[in-house]
């Protein structure tokens, strides 16, 4: 029987949202078991409540509002309060395809990836979250391990774009066919034309176009 | 033009009330004559007056001032002992200031950045080791219900065909008494008597897997136990009867009937009695008992068997579980019968728990919830 699905209200955005900045872990983790509790969409729960509100600390940020050390606790809770949707996430029936999902090598900025590797979890494939700060190296060999349909790269700070260009070459030398998704906030004011030489690499800018995207190869 | 007398004075006020910075004027003894707001917030607010061995860590030799300003201005790392009582460590820079010196302590802005990405990146691979582990666990989950779903499908296909061979075996022993040698009488025996352990084992297989894959529902109706203890005495007393051994069921009390499932609570009588059988010698008793209490009823089932070691009690109600004893007459199992008791009584909400002692016996019991209404917690 289909159960009826909760919305992410305004008014429940804000009360996340002011733990959030706050530092109130409990606050943010009192909100999120509400809207499972109520069977809120997990894509919903990632997209306009997660992401959403960390955009928005990034902006504060952004003008000075608050702190580099509010942005990272705010992080730090976010990525928590992700494990809360893992027994839905990880128990969706398998449909068979893989991906690896990295951050490039000096990307710290990881939970946007992992965001990406659990919607693509929540679709029914099998996602291997290799992390933040990834060496070619290293990513080069969980590729060979997992042998996945789609490799997942991102990047958030533009000057990490040229890294993000040599693992696409490494990753090409190795495995020609592999193809290869990209996002990240690095590529929000553009970058995109950085990957016109690369075909078989798709940018992704949001969670919208990775759903598109992952519909097309199922 | 930079008015320096201005500046210096702006910079004092910002040290002296605003900035960071544990700022304290030292007198040539040592003593702690002025600071600014944030060493009083940090230090306690009567610093002022306070030998600076009181306020400075040193587990060797005394600090003193002439030895400290000796280092100029070069960064040393010092302790203070804080209000918080947690000692806090500062990059301390001494200065001649007239006849005293200026002790000025800012924060390692190294040692801080250390602690903050290595803080950050522990969390980070703790989210996703915890990601790994929740994805394996899934995993294993999903291994376990195609093992429950493939011990059901074989266990159901195999149970026909050897119901097939025990009904022929039945044929055969009826029809041919008198017909055949004794051996080959006690050959048909014997196959019968295997294919109904086969067809025991299966039924049980069958239990387990239901249990497992959360197949278990309950057929709740009003039930006298009662009646279902003597119901299950009744239907062992052959067993009992054969190894020499005394079913004694004396009710002593009424108890009122109560939402049960009867047969789940019937399989769970004949579980223990059948257990009780196995590993009671003959000429010994086994022992039944039903009483109420505090609203629960409780089913006891006790004998003078060899008893279970205390070590190995924790294996008796896990699937597939044995411990060391053995039948007293060589009877075969394969552990799953209290695995089934456990799981029919905890979906009662009940109980079942053992006391045992080697050489003397066991006594297992279950307790149920008299429940009178359906819904009732």
């Amino acid at each position: 029987m289909h159960q009826s699905q909760t919305q992410i209200t305004e008014e429940l955005y804000r009360e996340y949202f002011r733990a959030l900045v706050a530092g109130n872990r409990l606050g943010c983790s009192d909100v999120t078991k509400r809207l499972l509790d109520a069977n809120v969409d997990i894509r919903s729960l990632y997209v306009d409540l997660f992401q959403r509100s960390l955009y928005e600390i990034g902006s504060l940020w952004e003008q000075n509002k608050v702190s580099v050390a509010t942005e990272h606790i705010a992080t730090s809770i976010t990525e928590g309060l992700l494990f809360l949707a893992y027994p839905i996430l990880f128990s969706t029936p398998r449909c068979g395809l893989r991906a690896v999902v990295a951050c490039v090598a000096n990307e710290y900025h990881q939970v946007g990836a992992k965001m990406v590797a659990d919607l693509l979890e929540l679709r029914g494939w099998d996602t291997f979250f290799v992390g933040a700060n990834t060496p070619v190296q290293d990513l080069l060999r969980t590729l060979d391990d997992k042998k996945p349909d789609v490799c997942g790269l991102s990047v958030s700070i533009s000057f990490n774009l040229t890294r993000l260009l040599e693992v696409i070459e490494a990753i090409g030398r190795r495995e020609a066919r592999l193809n290869i998704i990209v996002g990240g906030q690095a590529f929000r004011h553009g970058g995109v034309e950085c990957l016109r030489e690369y075909p078989w690499v798709t940018c992704l800018p949001t969670l919208d176009a990775l759903e598109d995207f992952a519909k097309g190869r199922e | 033009m930079v008015d320096n007398e201005a500046l210096r004075d702006t910079l004092s006020d910002y040290v002296l009330a605003d900035a960071p910075i544990i700022y304290l004027l030292l007198g040539s003894d040592g003593v702690i004559l002025q600071a600014n707001r944030h060493a009083r917030e940090v230090l306690g607010q009567d610093v002022c007056g306070k030998p600076m061995e009181e306020v400075f860590c040193s587990f060797h030799d005394p600090l003193r001032v002439d030895e400290l300003l000796s280092t100029g201005a070069e960064p040393r790392l010092l302790s203070v002992s804080t209000v918080s009582g947690m000692p806090q460590t500062r990059l301390f820079r001494f200065y001649q200031v007239g006849e005293h010196a200026a002790a000025i302590g800012a924060i390692d802005a190294d040692e801080l950045e250390t602690l903050r990405s290595g803080l950050l990146e522990a969390n980070q691979e703790l989210a996703n080791l915890s990601r790994e582990l929740y994805k394996r666990n899934a995993a294993l989950v999903r291994l376990d219900d195609v093992k429950n779903e493939f011990l059901g499908i074989a266990a159901h296909d195999l149970r026909n065909p050897i119901s097939t061979i025990s009904c022929y075996s039945d044929i055969l022993v009826n029809d041919l008494e008198g017909q055949l040698s004794d051996d080959h009488m006690e050959f048909l025996s014997g196959m019968k008597s295997q294919t109904c352990f086969m067809l025991h084992l299966l039924d049980d297989l069958l239990d387990v897997t239901a249990i497992e894959m959360g197949k278990l529902r309950l057929d709740l109706q009003r039930a006298d136990i009662t009646s279902l203890v003597r119901r299950g005495v009744s239907l062992n007393r052959v067993v009992a009867n054969r190894k020499n051994i005394t079913l004694l069921f004396e009710p002593h009390v009424d108890i009122p009937e109560f939402y049960l499932d009867p047969a789940k609570i019937q399989q769970v009588i004949d579980n223990l009695l059948s257990n009780a059988l196995k590993y009671s010698e003959p000429g010994t008793v086994v022992e039944i008992d039903v009483r109420s209490n505090e609203g629960y009823a409780t089913l006891t089932v006790r004998d003078q068997g060899r008893g279970i070691p205390a070590s190995e009690l924790h294996k008796l109600f896990t699937a597939f579980g044995k411990t060391s004893v053995s039948a007293t007459s060589g009877e075969k199992s394969v552990g799953l019968g209290l695995a089934i008791v456990k799981k029919i009584i905890e979906a009662h909400k009940g109980r079942v728990w053992v006391d045992s002692e080697v050489g003397r016996g066991s006594a297992f019991h279950v307790s149920l919830p008299m429940v009178q209404e359906l819904g009732e917690p």
